[in-house]
Order: C-alpha cells, then structure tokens, then sequence
C-alpha cells in the first residue's frame, strides 16, 4: 500500500499516542510534533480512510470520568508493514544523496 | 457536554449533524466544538458564523461526509450479514425481503384487505381494456381481415342502417371488391326441441348459403348450408355448433340426418361446425333464410337486426372497395330513391359493424373514453386506500423506528426497509390482482362474443381456433403451417 504524507504522519502520531491516540489528540500530536497544522476533518477523513483500506483499526474507549466514549486507533500488522515500507523506500531514496 | 455558548451555532450543529452520521460524526462534531471554541478565543466574537460558513465551504468536509457514510455502511454490513460490503448489496434486498414477507403475517388484516382492494380494483381498471380488445379484434377465420361489413351511415346522426334484403341482393351482385357477400340476422333466438324431447333455448343466425364460403370455415361433419336449401320449397335443415351437438345430441356420430324442431318446424341436421365456431355472436344453429332474396319478397323473420358483410378480393384495400360501394350507391340512388344519396356507404372491419361503433373504432367512442376514465378513477381510489393502509401500520410502528434509529440504523436503511416492506405487499396484491383480471379476461362471459376466446391475451385464450389447425395437428395448440 503506497502511503501518502499525512497518512504516514497520522500513522507515526497513532503509534506514538499508543491508548490515547483518538481524533483530537492525533490532530494535536501532528501539530505539537511534525508542525501539521490541519483542519478536524482532514484529520478524520485520514482516519477513515486508514481504517477503510485495514491499515487501523478503532474501537470506542469510555475514559476514566465515566464520559462520552471515545474512538481510539490502533495500526493492524498491515498498518506496521506498509509503514515500515514507506520509511525503508523513503530511506533507499535518501541513500547517496546530499545537498550540492 | 459543552457549557452553553460555548458550542458552534444550533444551525450550523444541525448541519453538521446531518452531514457525519453514526457515532464517529459526534467525535468530529465534539473536535469541531472543540476548534470552533479556540477560534472563538482568539477572534473577535462575530467572525464565528464565518468560521462556519467556511466549514462547510471546505472540500474535506464534503468528503469526510462520505467517507463516514461508507464507513457505517460497512460496519451495519458486518453486524447483519457478518461479512464485509462486498455481500451487503445482496444481503440487505434479501433481509428487507424477509422482514416484508413476516409483515405480512403480522398483519393478515392489512394483507387481505391490499389483496382483496387490488384484486378487485385491477380487474375493473384493466376492463375497457378487455373490452377494447374484443371490440377491435380481427376474426380468428381464415383471411380474418379482409372480412369486412358493408353498411350505410346516416351522416346525421352518425348510425348505421339495418340493412334491407334488396341492399344485400343489390351490393352482391354489383360489388366487384368482394369474393362473397353474405347476409345473417343477429342475436336471435330459437327454442330447439330435440327428436328425444329435450328443449334447449340457443341463439341462432338465419343466413344466407354464401355465409359459410365468406368465412372459410369448412363443418366438422356433414356440410354447410348450399343455396339449394335457401330456394323456396326446399326441405328444412340447420347446421349446428359443436357444443348444441355434444350437449343436446349427446354428440351422436350420426346426428346427419337427426330432425329437431325449432321455432316449431322440424329440421333436418346436415352438419355440425367445429369446437367453438359460433358466428356471427354466440350463435349455435344456422339456418337457411329462405328469403327468395332478390325477388322482393318479405323476410321470414320481421324485426330481426340484420348485417351484410363479405370477403375482400385478395389485392382490394377497403377504401378501393368503398369507392367502388359509393358509386353503386349513386347509381342506385339514381334508379330508384333518392334517400339513398344522402346515406353514406362505408365498408367497416366485421368487429366494428356488428357493434355498429364509427369507422374509427370502439377505442375513439367518448363511451370508451368515459369507461376508461372509471376505470383508471377505481384503479387510483384502490392504489391509495392500499397506500393509505400502508402508511397506517407505519406509522404505528414509530417507537420500533426510533429504537432501530438509536441503535444506529441509518435514515435510508429505515426508509429501504419500509419500501421493500410496501413492495411486498404491493407485488402480493398485484399479483393477486392481475392473476384474477386474466381469470376474469379468460372467462367465457355471455356477453362476450366467441372470438374473445381467441383473440384475449389470458393465459387460457392464447392460441388458433380448432378450425384453423390442419388434420394433422388437430391435437396441438400450434398455428396450422402447412398451405
């Protein structure tokens, strides 16, 4: 699966965020980390479309206060393997080159 | 729960709401909130509706909104059929199928009475059909539509005359259009009294001998009538049909030659006419006129309705035919009475001159138009009772919407459901309905004539007529092929 940009960084953030990586902290987490300032809905239509092609899964999560569930994300082992697949074309690409 | 004046506008959340179904569309809406709230913080407190306006003016927002709807497609695809979407275009149609077909057992009420409301009303709404039908059919004989009526129209009020015997005598030997010409009383009836003493009433034709060469249609046994037996003296016969023969000869081989009163005088039977031959209506005997045609005499049957009709030569379109009957009118109206000048000749398809409709037929009578439109009114006041007790038990099933709505059933799952649900009822009750109009169009109705039989499209009434099948295929249903 070839991966976009944002569905790299989004991955790395669900990843990173591990049990709280839901909607609001992901769209922070690409702020706060990779300096990805995007919009709620770009973030979700993200998260989606990983779940739609198995790269995530979710499943809803109540927090500790007793409130409103919420959707955390996880990467499924396909999720793993085309991330690992990305990074390592990206790093085959970076071989050998350098700034003139 | 937000704090009050702290969530985007009402309006905007209902769009919003609208727009991202399911449970991740409240995640989206709260994450809105969220950032609708720190632009609120950071800009001054009009540009709000701004900030909204430009939400829904961004692509993503469009395309999440498809995106969550796939989304619970898929996921209302795993919870019923367990599977993936790839089964659910088939699943669903089949679960919506099922719920229908179990609605209807929940409801017998409702059931019976869309089944009952719909078998009556498509019959009566496809009437006039039927009726069109039988009116503007072609005769099932040999050559069916080159049998034509000759008639003359009163142009002021648009009727047909009852031909007189010197007309018939006058066209036949004039008219070079037609191989034969042949004249028959209509709708006339005989009490037959049988050589056992069984006393049958039959509708009956007196006709002339060239009524039998004009249709073509050669008897079962003995033979027809020959202009022998239409001469003054000659002894009584009749020809009857096939089902007078079975039912009150007990379908004696030997019936030639067997005598049977009707209307008092004893005849002799010279031949019988095939299963369900009985022209020109339902007649079931046929006797001679024995008229002395030609010789000015009186009929023998005063105040009978009478037709003339014929056999087109092979070639002669009816208009030539009708040319040439106008110019015959001329000179006869010269010879002997002017009245003739005002009537209009007009050589007329048979179906269309018995029931004596205008020469463009039943279907272009405002009595047609008008049973048309009653019909087509009882067929719409049926449909929407049966919509309306439809909408009824739907409308009682609000609370099981709702709890299917809150377990997250989409607006057009419901909706598909209940379309499914009213298709069933609906296909049952057409079904019902149209199963019976064929029934019903099948029948042999008294007021039917007996071309009906051949000429419907009920599943019954399909077929040849048994005297247009060669010998050879007398027991098949298939059109005779061979010359």
């Amino acid at each position: 699966v070839g991966l976009g940009d944002l569905q790299q960084l989004a991955m790395l953030a669900v990843v990173r965020l591990g049990d709280h990586a839901y909607g609001a902290a992901i769209r922070d987490e690409l702020a706060r980390v990779a300096g990805r300032i995007v919009s709620v809905q770009t973030v979700w239509v993200t998260l989606v479309r990983l779940e739609e092609q198995g790269l995530t899964v979710s499943k809803e999560v109540h927090g500790p206060e007793g409130g409103r569930p919420r959707r955390v994300f996880h990467l499924t082992s396909k999720g793993w393997q085309a991330l690992e697949e990305s990074r390592a074309s990206m790093a085959r690409m970076w071989e050998g080159v350098a700034r003139p | 729960v937000s704090e009050p004046g702290r969530q985007t506008p009402r309006w905007i959340r209902r769009i919003f709401r609208q727009l991202f179904p399911g449970r991740r569309g409240f995640e989206v809406l709260e994450d809105l909130d969220r950032e609708y709230l720190e632009f609120s913080a950071r800009h001054p407190r009009g540009l709000g509706w701004g900030w909204c306006f430009a939400q829904l003016l961004r692509p993503d927002t469009w395309r999440l909104a498809l995106a969550l709807r796939r989304v619970r497609r898929i996921e209302e695809s795993r919870q019923i059929v367990g599977r993936g979407p790839e089964l659910y275009s088939l699943a669903i149609p089949w679960l919506d199928l099922r719920l229908g077909l179990r609605m209807l057992v929940k409801h017998p009420g409702l059931t019976a009475v869309a089944v009952f409301a719909l078998g009556v009303g498509i019959p009566i709404g496809l009437a006039p059909a039927h009726v069109g039908r039988v009116h503007e059919t072609t005769l099932p004989v040999d050559g069916g539509r080159r049998i034509s009526v000759l008639r003359y129209v009163d142009p002021a009020t648009g009727h047909p005359q009852s031909p007189f015997i010197d007309d018939f005598a006058h066209w036949r030997d004039r008219l070079t259009s037609f191989a034969t010409v042949a004249f028959t009383s209509i709708r006339r009836h005989y009490n037959l009294v049988t050589d056992g003493g069984l006393t049958v009433p039959v509708q009956g034709a007196a006709v002339t001998p060239s009524f039998f060469d004009t249709l073509r249609v050669p008897p079962l046994l003995g033979r027809p009538l020959v202009p022998a037996d239409d001469l003054p003296g000659a002894a009584a016969v009749v020809v009857i049909s096939y089902d007078l023969w079975q039912s009150a000869m007990n379908a004696d081989p030997a019936v030639i030659g067997r005598t049977a009163r009707i209307g008092g005088v004893p005849r002799s039977v010279v031949g019988v006419m095939p299963e369900g031959f009985r022209f020109p209506y339902r007649d079931r005997l046929w006797l001679p006129l024995q008229g002395n045609v030609g010789a000015g005499e009186a009929l023998p049957y005063p105040g009978a309705g009478w037709l003339v009709f014929g056999r087109l030569e092979h070639g002669v379109a009816p208009e030539e035919a009708e040319a040439e009957f106008s110019a015959v009118r001329d000179r006869w109206a010269n010879e002997f009475s002017e009245q003739y000048a005002r009537l209009l000749p007009q050589v007329v398809p048979f179906t269309i001159g018995l029931y004596g409709h205008s020469r463009l037929g039943a279907l272009a009578e405002p009595q047609y138009l008008l049973l048309q439109i009653l019909g087509l009114l009882v067929l719409v006041a049926t449909c929407a009772n049966v919509g309306m007790v439809v909408f009824a038990r739907t409308a009682a099933r609000t609370s099981e919407m709702a709890v299917r709505t809150a377990l997250g059933a989409s607006r057009r799952r419901i909706a598909s459901q209940l379309v499914v649900e009213s298709l069933v009822v609906a296909v049952l009750a057409a079904g019902g309905g149209l199963l019976l109009a064929d029934r019903a169009a099948s029948r042999n109705w008294p007021a039917d004539p007996f071309w009906a039989a051949w000429s419907r499209g009920g599943s019954s009434g399909v077929g040849t007529p048994p005297w247009r099948r060669c010998r050879g295929c007398r027991s098949s249903w298939s059109p005779c092929s061979s010359p």
